[in-house]
């Protein structure tokens, strides 16, 4: 069971098989883990992950990458500037008591996408706007199913993602029908560029993606779920790893150990700047 | 003797004191007719006896302009004409009833075209904003360009606490906006703004007094205490007392 930890909270020690099976029974459909066990679709900096998917690995982005020696520094920085995603978050669409919940449907994918896009609104100070995840089931044809993070991300480059007309985070309406509806307000929200991290450096590269100011995209091979990832702390050393999950939490889970190291990370940088039309409601729309 | 009576019951007409005038449907009276033309006065008033006069003010004394009963009108109708310079004209029609005793209908015609109403004067512009802060502002950056950025730069335009620590100062950090914002054609509230940067090389921030008045812009600043010095010198009122008062 996972522990407080003085200063940090309720941890999850992801060393401690109890505390892995307990994050494996958050979901509400047991074994769903087993339907995609390899999350990662495309690899780290080839042409097709870059040209077709819009993949940039960070490493491509001068000066950002941190040494591993002046990461504790860095992010203690940050949190005193309170420049880390999760200050955003918590400011705006998930102050803390809010639950975020996918609602028993294999949709962590689009559920952590959708978080990770609202988070990155925020960071860039747009006004807030809930955003309905389930409305991106329009990516599976609106099966219920798992996804891959690689294709989701490059459906919300090139189509977006819907503000929910009731406001609502978690909304479980998978109804073609009723989405269509609302087939203009897509490309209001919409993913712009994208930095992917390697697997073999994940945790230099996610602190690094952390410090510039952004929220990642993750997912773990052995929980075969998705997540968004929105702050890192570190404490005497140990590495705390605070995530956003979607399984009606109220607040974030916090990892440590040697697996709460994401298999998969992709920073979403910016998103695109597009006025709202005039028929936009403006009650769906709160200033930062 | 017929003759006698009428005309006894004309001078009557003249003596007596105007009764209180009645406004009536069946009378009209034009309220304006081009100068040089006929004005015609009708009635459909009942009445065994009417008469119309019009008077005139030639600026010293009232003058009474000759009016003309019109023949062959159709039953019940009695018309009059009556011609005379530009001017503003009373006109009456006294009808009597031995039944219901004497009448009024009353009415004011204008012959030509009235002067135009002088225009209102001007409304005094209002007192241009006192320059100086507190300051409203808009922060734009190139987000291509965003990891070129000093890092110290990057916290102005993400670091929660410093826009915290701006509003605690008084200042009013509207937006931070990517510069696509600029010609995008929304926030249209944001357009001073928008005029202010465009063409100019980013990251830049764009302010005026939190009070209202044009907006200047500079290079943002490349940390927070640069910032500071900005909003806070006496440099920037004095710029702003001369460029902000300019159209």
């Amino acid at each position: 069971m996972p522990k407080i930890v003085s200063g940090i909270g309720l941890v999850y020690d992801t060393d401690n098989a109890s505390d892995l099976n307990t994050l494996r029974n958050k979901s509400e459909v047991p074994g769903m883990y087993q339907v995609f066990p390899r999350p990662r679709q495309r690899a780290y900096g080839t042409q097709e992950a870059v040209v077709d998917y819009g993949l940039k690995p960070i490493e491509a982005v001068p000066d950002v990458v941190l040494s591993m020696d002046e990461i504790p520094d860095r992010l203690a920085e940050a949190h005193e500037a309170e420049s880390l995603p999760i200050y955003h978050m918590y400011r705006t669409w998930r102050p803390k008591g809010t639950r975020f919940n996918q609602n028993g449907l294999p949709y962590c994918w689009i559920w952590s996408a959708t978080g990770t896009m609202m988070t990155t609104r925020a960071v860039e100070r747009k006004p807030i706007v809930i955003l309905a995840p389930v409305s991106g089931g329009y990516i599976v044809d609106w099966r219920s199913t798992g996804w891959y993070l690689s294709d989701t991300v490059k459906n919300l480059r090139e189509t977006g993602i819907c503000a929910d007309p009731n406001g609502s985070l978690n909304s479980s309406n998978l109804s073609r029908s009723f989405w269509s509806q609302y087939q203009s307000w897509y490309k209001i929200f919409r993913l712009g560029e994208t930095w992917d991290t390697r697997v073999d450096m994940m945790r230099q590269h996610c602190a690094s993606g952390l410090y510039y100011g952004r929220a990642g995209y993750i997912a773990f091979n052995w929980w075969s779920h998705a997540l968004m990832l929105a702050g890192i702390r570190i404490v005497n050393g140990v590495w705390y790893w605070d995530i956003s999950n979607s399984h009606n939490e109220e607040d974030v889970i916090t990892l440590t150990g040697s697996r709460a190291i994401p298999d998969e990370c992709i920073f979403f940088i910016n998103t695109l700047f597009v006025p709202f039309p005039a028929d936009f409601p403006n009650r769906l729309i709160k200033p930062y | 003797m017929r003759k006698i009576l009428l005309a006894t019951l004309v001078l009557l007409f003249w003596s007596l004191p105007s009764p209180i005038p009645s406004f009536s449907q069946e009378t009209v009276i034009p309220d304006q007719v081009d100068p040089y033309t006929c004005a015609k006065i009708t009635t459909t008033r009942p009445a065994q006896f009417a008469h119309a006069r019009v008077l005139g003010h030639d600026g010293k004394k009232f003058i009474s302009v000759q009016v003309f009963l019109l023949g062959e009108q159709p039953e019940g109708t009695r018309a009059w004409v009556w011609t005379a310079p530009p001017g503003n004209y009373a006109v009456s029609v006294m009808f009597f009833d031995p039944a219901s005793g004497i009448q009024e209908d009353v009415g004011g015609t204008t012959v030509g075209i009235p002067p135009d109403p002088p225009p209102p004067p001007d409304p005094p512009d209002p007192d241009p904003p006192e320059p100086g802060g507190p300051w409203q502002m808009i922060l734009f950056y190139d987000a291509q360009r965003l990891d070129n950025y000093p890092r110290d730069q990057r916290l102005l335009l993400n670091s929660l606490k410093i826009q915290d620590q701006l509003k605690q100062q008084g200042h009013v950090l509207l937006e931070v906006l990517e510069r696509e914002a600029i010609n995008s054609g929304g926030q249209s509230e944001y357009s001073a703004y928008f005029d202010a940067v465009r063409g100019d090389p980013m990251p830049r921030i764009a302010l005026a007094p939190k009070s209202g008045g044009k907006v200047v812009d500079f290079l943002l600043p490349a940390n927070y205490d640069a910032l500071l010095a900005l909003l806070n010198s006496p440099d920037l009122v004095a710029y702003y007392r001369i460029v902000g008062r300019t159209k």
